[in-house]
């Protein structure tokens, strides 16, 4: 029975192998398991949740803003994502951002220092038109220059992103898209797709006396996941240490929550 | 003489500090321009550097602000019509730039000197020595015509000779003895026993590429492949030079006779074809054809030396490519697009950090303070409140509730305050600011702040920031 059943484990395991190869499309003669290259956000439930064991770095992944004041708390989950893939690997990052966005505040370069993130590795493009900023991902993509491709998109649809997410596979590199949902939705090819929310902090010890904000918490939600299962979680930033974790399940006194570093 | 002495002889002296550099590009320039009637030219700057690499300097004659063209001009002036016309034609020329000069032709370089400098000039400013006449138009000249060093002409002085004529009579064995093998060959290469060739500047040929049509072509398609090949030709010509492309004009001729013009620019020199043509790629798609364009035109306008390139590593490639998309990107939406983060060490929240455009050359703050904790989205500018219900004026706290962009925010948590001060050395300041981090009944989290002007008395709050 036994035996049955690990054979059983063995080939689910190689025919998931064979689909994840199809689906990104890799064309090689043996039908080996070519892992993807991946970001661990450093979280370990999150990682354990995403199906290759972290963030799928040669794949477009999107970031839904809900409401516009959301906005800082998902261009802050972006910074960290980035900060921990520029520690990893070389270049620089490019960021393509939509002039309409700015309605909620131009990026403010010294929080790239609490993220953790050399201002000499980010370069911003301003953008008027969604048009103009996908044409500006797919070069990028194509060029195999940057590091990390990110665009600030309001309206698009499936076809276009699937031609992104083809191109961030054949360069793996990764691609970002931030999204103000509050501007429309549309159908992805992406292969994570994120909402992120914030919500009230916690503050503990001398901040709670103090009546004074706590550590930024969000609520994330991974709502589309290829290949995987969608979840949601409450993380926190650690304003101290500028890395993300998973935030303490709610209870009154809580102590400091339990953080991973990034690796 | 000393210049307080001529100015005391003279009070109304125009005095004017000597620009060597620019005294030696126009030097240059002349020469460039001589050129037009004799591909042969070469400038007394050139020869002076070259007895310079000989180590010599006492050889070096010409001083500040004077200057002499060498131009090696066999063959070439009957095509003027003679040798006369032809100097006529010179120094009238030079005259109308605005410079006032002496020309000479002889058959030795060093007679053409001797003559140009110290020969009886009369009033046409300029002097012909027959064939085979060297000795005799030069005797009379003095010594210093036979460009020596200082040191020799004064010697030469002490013991009386004073031309060129006592000079030649004297055994050639006593001048090489008393005054050394210089004097000698000087003297010899004026009367033509020794050759003594000028070495002209390579000619640079211009970069440019011009490729015309047996029918006139009218799609993008057509283009790129005439652009290609003009492409493949001006690569060979840079290589010849050692230079790569900053800056390139592609044009093309209508037949109506319009031209159509596109530029492309990178910010390092490049020579490779696929990437120059990767840089035109979208530019060629809006050209519009008319009724049909019959040449196209290729022209480097600005290169930049450019060495032999090495194998690249990966590491390289990845930097070159980023380079090069930055390039693509720029020639698309314009310099002012691309923008890098700056960090200034400023107190005033909105000059500490700005995106500025990435051609600004800048050296990034030191960052100590590390710990401050700042929002991740600025407003520019500040954007007003309007608070709801009291403030306490004595103490410094933030309002409880208050309505920014139509939207009630009931505060619940706040730290703070933080004070700003204006920066009191810059113009057009700010008044003083008390900084709260507040966070709101729904989890949002604001930097605002309460600013009191100092004249009236009012305060009002704004929003600053957004916080995640």
């Amino acid at each position: 029975m036994i035996n049955n059943r690990t054979n059983c484990r063995s080939a689910i395991s190689d025919l998931r192998a064979r689909i994840g190869q199809i689906e990104r499309g890799k064309k090689s003669t043996r039908l080996e398991f070519i892992p993807p290259s991946v970001l661990g956000t450093g979280i370990t439930e999150l990682d354990s949740h995403l199906p290759d064991g972290g963030l799928t770095l040669g794949a477009l992944h999107e970031i839904t803003i809900p409401t516009p004041a959301d906005t800082a708390a998902a261009t802050s989950f972006c910074m960290s994502l980035l900060s921990s893939l520029l520690r990893t690997r070389k270049g620089i990052a490019l960021w393509c951002q939509n002039s309409e966005m700015l309605d909620t505040g131009e990026i403010y370069p010294p929080c790239l220092i609490q993220h953790g993130i050399d201002q000499d590795r980010l370069i911003f493009l301003r953008l008027k038109r969604d048009d103009d900023i996908l044409w500006a991902m797919e070069e990028a993509l194509n060029s195999h220059g940057p590091a990390c491709v990110l665009g600030e998109i309001a309206h698009t649809n499936l076809t276009k992103t699937r031609r992104l997410q083809t191109a961030a596979n054949e360069a793996d590199l990764p691609a970002i898209i931030l999204h103000p949902g509050w501007q429309g939705t549309w159908n992805s090819a992406a292969a994570t797709r994120w909402r992120i929310k914030t919500t009230q902090s916690r503050p503990y010890g001398l901040a709670k006396t103090l009546n004074e904000p706590g550590n930024p918490l969000w609520q994330v939600e991974l709502y589309r996941c290829r290949r995987g299962t969608p979840g949601i979680w409450k993380m926190e930033f650690q304003n101290e240490k500028g890395n993300l974790s998973l935030a303490a399940p709610a209870s009154n006194g809580s102590d400091n929550s339990c953080s991973a570093d990034i690796a | 003489m000393k210049l307080a002495d001529a100015r005391a002889i003279f009070p109304k002296l125009t005095v004017e500090p000597t620009q060597i550099q620019k005294d030696k590009a126009m030097l240059e320039k002349i020469r460039i321009w001589c050129s037009r009637y004799s591909p042969w030219t070469s400038s007394s700057e050139i020869q002076d550097e070259q007895e310079k690499e000989k180590k010599d300097p006492n050889l070096i004659l010409e001083g500040p602000g004077g200057g002499g063209i060498w131009i090696d001009a066999t063959g070439c002036s009957h095509l003027f019509g003679g040798e006369e016309i032809m100097l006529t034609d010179l120094v009238n020329k030079i005259n109308q730039i605005g410079f006032v000069s002496k020309a000479a032709i002889a058959e030795t370089r060093g007679a053409a000197w001797a003559l140009a400098r110290y020969g009886q000039n009369n009033q046409k400013n300029w002097t012909i020595a027959p064939l085979g006449t060297a000795r005799e138009t030069l005797a009379p000249l003095p010594t210093a015509a036979l460009r020596l060093s200082y040191t020799t002409r004064l010697n030469l002085q002490k013991v009386g000779l004073h031309t060129i004529g006592d000079l030649l009579k004297l055994p050639r064995a006593t001048l090489s003895a008393r005054y050394g093998t210089t004097l000698l060959k000087r003297l010899d290469a004026a009367i033509g026993k020794v050759s003594e060739s000028i070495s002209a500047v390579k000619y640079k040929e211009p970069l440019y590429v011009r490729i015309s049509f047996s029918e006139p072509i009218g799609n993008s398609e057509d283009f790129r492949a005439a652009l290609e090949k003009m492409l493949i030709l001006l690569c060979q010509k840079m290589e010849s030079q050692g230079v790569g492309a900053r800056r390139l004009i592609f044009t093309l001729y209508r037949v109506d006779g319009s031209i159509e013009q596109r530029l492309a620019s990178a910010t390092h020199p490049i020579r490779d074809v696929i990437t120059l043509k990767y840089l035109f790629n979208d530019r060629i798609n809006d050209i519009d054809p008319g009724f049909g364009v019959d040449a196209t035109t290729l022209f480097a306008e600005r290169t930049e030396a450019l060495g032999d390139t090495q194998a690249k590593l990966s590491d390289d490639r990845k930097s070159n490519n980023f380079e090069l998309l930055i390039d693509r990107l720029t020639n698309r939406f314009g310099n002012e697009k691309i923008l890098s983060p700056r960090i200034t060490e400023s107190h005033i929240p909105e000059r500490a950090g700005t995106l500025s455009s990435i051609t600004e050359k800048h050296r990034n703050a030191d960052i100590k303070h590390k710990n401050i904790i700042r929002p991740v989205r600025l407003l520019y500018p500040p954007e007003e409140v309007e608070t709801i219900g009291l403030v306490s004026k004595l103490l410094v706290e933030p309002p409880s509730v208050f309505r920014w962009r139509k939207v009630l925010h009931k505060i619940t948590l706040s730290q703070g305050p933080e004070r700003i001060s204006p920066e009191w050395w810059r113009l057009g300041n700010t008044g003083t600011r008390d900084y709260f981090q507040v966070e709101d009944s729904r989890g949002r989290r604001l930097w605002i702040f309460k600013e009191t002007n100092q004249g009236s008395k009012t305060t009002r709050w704004y929003v600053h920031g957004l916080f995640p």
